[in-house]
């Protein structure tokens, strides 16, 4: 399955992926204590996504991939991309109903 | 089989090793897209009725979620360990960090059904059943919790098939049934236990986080 070219992260560091990674999750962790209103979930996906790609280029070993798989990778991803951006444009330009009216009183 | 020889309809070894890895990278896609939807409809609930979902994420298992988050991040760690001693010849020491790996998967479930029984407890049901909704009221909270339901189901079934694949591996590496120049077993179920860990690197901010 691999070349004998190919060069493969060493025990060590793939140990170290695994701490830098469980660091990002406390790092994550101890930010959702903090009041960050409306930039909580961005920063929080952020890391998510660091983590993500050292899982993918680290443990996957997704650089060493040849051209096809990543392009196999790559397609859904673009799929995923369109599909949860288009429904955040859908939703996000919907033009808000007016106010509800108040409740009716009695006659 | 004998040792270095491929499969007939292959022209050689290594495009049998290709073949196996672009068809574990395209089912990984696969898979990507089945949670893609439920990831779509949570942005959908989220611009629609942020309000209630943030009454959602305020009443989740924080520390049980982040407890899996590290479990299921370690898990990753070892697999990848268990694939590169592998690789270095070293099948004993393979062996055992696929049962690490093992235990820790069956520790994330463990965990799970435990969280899942806490919101039982607590009136929490799928489709906005229980006494929760009752006193908590917020609009797209059933929305949120249905979805909460469904995507950590769905990952929960795969990290069981998941810990199947393991097992089937391990066991077939202690028997010596995993050839060294066609480890395709050990390094396709690695790689569908970092997607299992991916997706829920993205479902902890979005559920517990955030």
């Amino acid at each position: 399955m691999t070349t004998t070219t190919e060069r493969n992260p060493s025990p060590l560091g793939l140990a170290l992926a695994g701490v830098a990674l469980v660091a990002l999750a406390a790092a994550s962790y101890l930010l959702s204590f903090a009041k960050l209103g409306s930039f909580g979930l961005p920063v929080a996906l952020a890391i998510g996504a660091s983590k993500a790609l050292v899982v993918l280029f680290v443990f996957m070993g997704f650089g060493k991939l040849p051209a096809s798989a990543r392009l196999a990778v790559g397609a859904a991803l673009l799929m995923l991309a369109l599909l949860v951006g288009l429904m955040a444009a859908d939703v996000g330009s919907r033009e808000r109903p007016p106010l509800e009216p108040p409740p009716a009183t009695s006659p | 089989m004998t040792e270095g020889a491929h499969a007939a309809h292959f022209e050689s070894l290594a495009q049998q090793g290709h073949a196996a890895r672009l068809g574990m990278w395209v089912f990984l896609g696969s898979e990507l897209l089945l949670f893609a939807g439920l990831f779509a409809l949570y942005t959908s609930g989220r611009a629609s009725d942020p309000v209630g979902f943030h009454a959602g994420i305020e009443h989740a298992e924080k520390t049980i979620g982040s407890i899996n988050t590290v479990v299921l991040l370690v898990s990753s760690t070892s697999v990848a360990l268990a694939v590169e001693a592998f690789r270095r010849g070293r099948a004993a020491v393979s062996v055992g960090a696929l049962l690490v790996t093992l235990g820790l998967g069956v520790t994330f479930l463990i965990l799970k059904l435990t969280e899942y029984a806490e919101h039982f407890r607590a009136g929490i049901f799928p489709g906005g059943a229980g006494h929760f909704f009752v006193a908590h009221t917020a609009p797209g909270l059933p929305l949120f919790w249905t979805l909460y339901f469904v995507s950590t189901g769905l990952h929960a079934v795969h990290v069981c098939v998941g810990v199947a694949l393991l097992a089937i591996t391990a066991w077939r590496m202690a028997k010596r049934r995993i050839p060294a120049d066609r480890p395709y077993l050990l390094e396709n179920a690695a790689l569908y236990w970092h997607l299992i860990d991916l997706v829920w690197i993205f479902l902890w901010p979005l559920y517990y986080l955030a």
